[in-house]
């Protein structure tokens, strides 16, 4: 039979890439495995077009991710990079730990996962909030010990909807006998050694699970979104997050999903003794503190005192700092906040967001003129955002000064209403930045 | 009154054929362009009578279609794998035929013949496994696995010594 030219061949493959657009069609990594200038020919077609970049193990039935796995396992076989195009590997737990075990499927994602590594770093599982079925939770620790020796090479996970609270008389035992834990706490524990980033959304974190993240020595990343604490739990936390030397980026929102106390303040205070050094980015939200009707149980520490001395001891490395909502709090005014802040040397802070601190409060005892213009020159010389979009009356004194002091300021957010700003706003324009919208907000961006 | 042109096989045979027709061949209409009135015939010694035969049917079926843009973007190499009844009907033949049509065809530059050919492996490929692939389409695997290579590596370090 005649050869086909490798101009042939590519036209060939220019077809079979519009169906592979699609991530349940496989023939495009069916083709680069047949032999090596098939391989050279659909390499640009793979690396431009990478569909499963985000393995969504939910979509694909038995068969598909047989294939799958197949495929992979023989890309590793001939010392290939296949797995490289699978960047990230999304499960949900519920479908896989039903009464119902799928053994085979199991046994697939097993070999899926391992002929993925090292290539595969990210992992994002939802656990479906399993806890109450004791079948359920049987079965997913038998699926967590199947996959969890082929998963050593991730460094970023995602887990949600993660509530192993039903099952705590088990999680009093774990960190004594590992096997009684939370089969998520025996992946992660698995994990501990080259876990990078950690995220968590709605989810709890008891202090076992606290325990085993202590233990991953490499996390420079902590994502910690939605999930609720208990009076003991902040110090664990705090101690946890202490214990993170690497850390350079440190979130922690709360949406409040289940109703119960966020303790920001607490956790903040234990943090401002043992800060992270190397901190650059601090995001922190704390929905409850908006909430008016909200009061502020007396014991608990305030907030805005303990951000402060957290902010003082980290100033040197921050580069991205989002402020919690401090309404609430006697002393967390915005006058106060940024009284704060104008005085603190940031020298390498490029994105300041402070919409949150005056979010909600349309009260007007909330509002105020601040006497910037006292100031001469504020000491964040990198700073390229500023999003003051929930501020009100910001004075066109203290504009001046921003845009003297950061020369590097690119996109600034205001209230788009006229009571966004107080007084002549025309600095802005005289220095070259131009208005438009986004999300609801005026945004100048300069256009350089 | 139309003119033909004769094509001459590399196995020798003639055929006469309208020469419009052979215009959807990009290579013809320009080799016509630069002879300008010749009766000389157009040797074609990359295509053997069986496949001219066959491509001029193709020519012959498809002469009102407009002809294909020549320039050759990716949108144009995009197209869906869909084949038309006839086309597909036309393109049913042995697989070392289907490979001659495509070579034939790059050769001879009839872009949409040629695109018709590819997407008729395209079909052929889908759901296929690489071993399936190249069992088909008789290609040679020349993939060393893994352990395989290191060991020649190890050896050939060893024999270097």
């Amino acid at each position: 039979m005649p050869r086909l030219a490798p101009e042939l061949i590519l036209r060939i493959l220019a077809h079979v890439d519009q169906d592979y657009n699609t991530s349940h069609s496989f023939d495009l990594l069916s083709c680069s495995l047949v032999c090596r200038q098939w391989y050279q020919c659909a390499l640009p077609f793979l690396e431009d077009n990478k569909p499963y970049v985000n393995c969504q193990i939910l979509s694909y039935t038995n068969p598909e991710l047989e294939r799958l796995a197949t495929l992979m396992t023989e890309s590793r076989r001939y010392g290939l990079d296949h797995g490289s195009f699978i960047e990230r590997v999304d499960f949900h737990l519920r479908p896989l730990v039903t009464p119902e075990f799928d053994h085979e499927r199991v046994e697939i994602l097993g070999r899926l996962f391992s002929a993925l590594r090292p290539h595969t770093k990210s992992m994002m599982l939802t656990a479906s909030y399993i806890y109450s079925d004791r079948t359920e939770l049987a079965n997913a620790r038998r699926f967590v010990s199947q996959i969890r020796p082929n998963l050593t090479s991730i460094t970023t996970l995602h887990i949600s909807c993660l509530d192993p609270s039903m099952s705590r008389p088990r999680n009093l035992m774990a960190h004594v006998f590992p096997s009684f834990a939370h089969p998520i706490f025996a992946l992660i524990h698995n994990l501990r050694r080259n876990l990078q980033h950690i995220h968590f959304t709605d989810s709890r974190l008891p202090r076992p699970l606290l325990q085993i993240l202590g233990t991953c020595s490499k996390i420079r990343t902590a994502r910690l979104e939605c999930f609720d604490d208990h009076p003991p739990r902040p110090i664990a936390l705090a101690d946890t997050i202490a214990s993170w030397r690497n850390l350079r980026n440190l979130c922690i929102r709360s949406q409040n999903a289940w109703g119960d106390r966020v303790q920001l303040a607490p956790t903040l205070a234990r943090l401002a003794r043992f800060p992270p050094p190397n901190l650059e980015v601090l995001e922190l939200d704390n929905q409850q503190h908006t909430n008016r009707h909200h009061h502020p149980n007396q014991s608990e520490p305030a907030l805005f005192p303990n951000l402060r001395i957290l902010l003082s001891r980290c100033a040197s490395t921050l580069v991205h700092v989002a402020l919690p909502s401090m309404a609430l709090e006697p002393d967390g005014t915005f006058d106060a906040i940024v009284g704060f802040l104008v005085e603190l040397e940031m020298p390498r802070l490029r994105i300041l967001d402070l919409s949150r601190p005056l979010y909600s409060m349309a009260d007007s005892k909330f509002t105020l003129v601040p006497p910037y213009a006292d100031f001469g020159k504020l000491p964040w010389p990198e700073l390229r955002h500023l999003d003051m979009s929930n501020c009100w009356y910001i004075t066109s004194a203290f504009l001046g000064v921003v845009i003297r002091s950061c020369p590097e300021l690119r996109s600034l957010l205001l209230r788009s209403h006229v009571d966004g700003v107080k007084g002549d706003i025309s600095a802005l324009s005289d220095a070259g930045f131009v208005r438009g919208l986004h999300a609801g907000a005026a945004m100048w961006r300069h256009p350089e | 009154m139309t003119t033909k042109v004769t094509l001459t096989s590399s196995d020798n045979e003639n055929f006469s054929v309208n020469k419009e027709i052979t215009k959807r061949s990009i290579l013809i209409k320009n080799m016509l362009e630069d002879v300008g009135k010749s009766d000389t015939p157009i040797p074609l010694p990359n295509v053997n009578s069986k496949v001219l035969r066959k491509v001029i049917e193709w020519c012959e079926y498809h002469c009102m279609d407009p002809l294909a843009p020549t320039n050759e973007n990716t949108e144009n190499q995009k197209q869906n794998t869909d084949i038309e009844d006839w086309d597909q009907k036309f393109i049913e033949v042995d697989q070392e035929t289907l490979f001659k049509i495509i070579l034939a065809t790059n050769y001879l530059n009839i872009k949409p013949l040629l695109d018709i050919g590819c997407k008729t492996i395209t079909n052929m490929i889908k759901g296929k496994s690489p071993e399936e692939i190249y069992k088909t389409f008789n290609i040679v695997n020349n993939f060393t696995p893994k352990e395989e290579a290191q060991i020649r590596k190890e050896n050939k370090w060893a024999e270097d010594q």
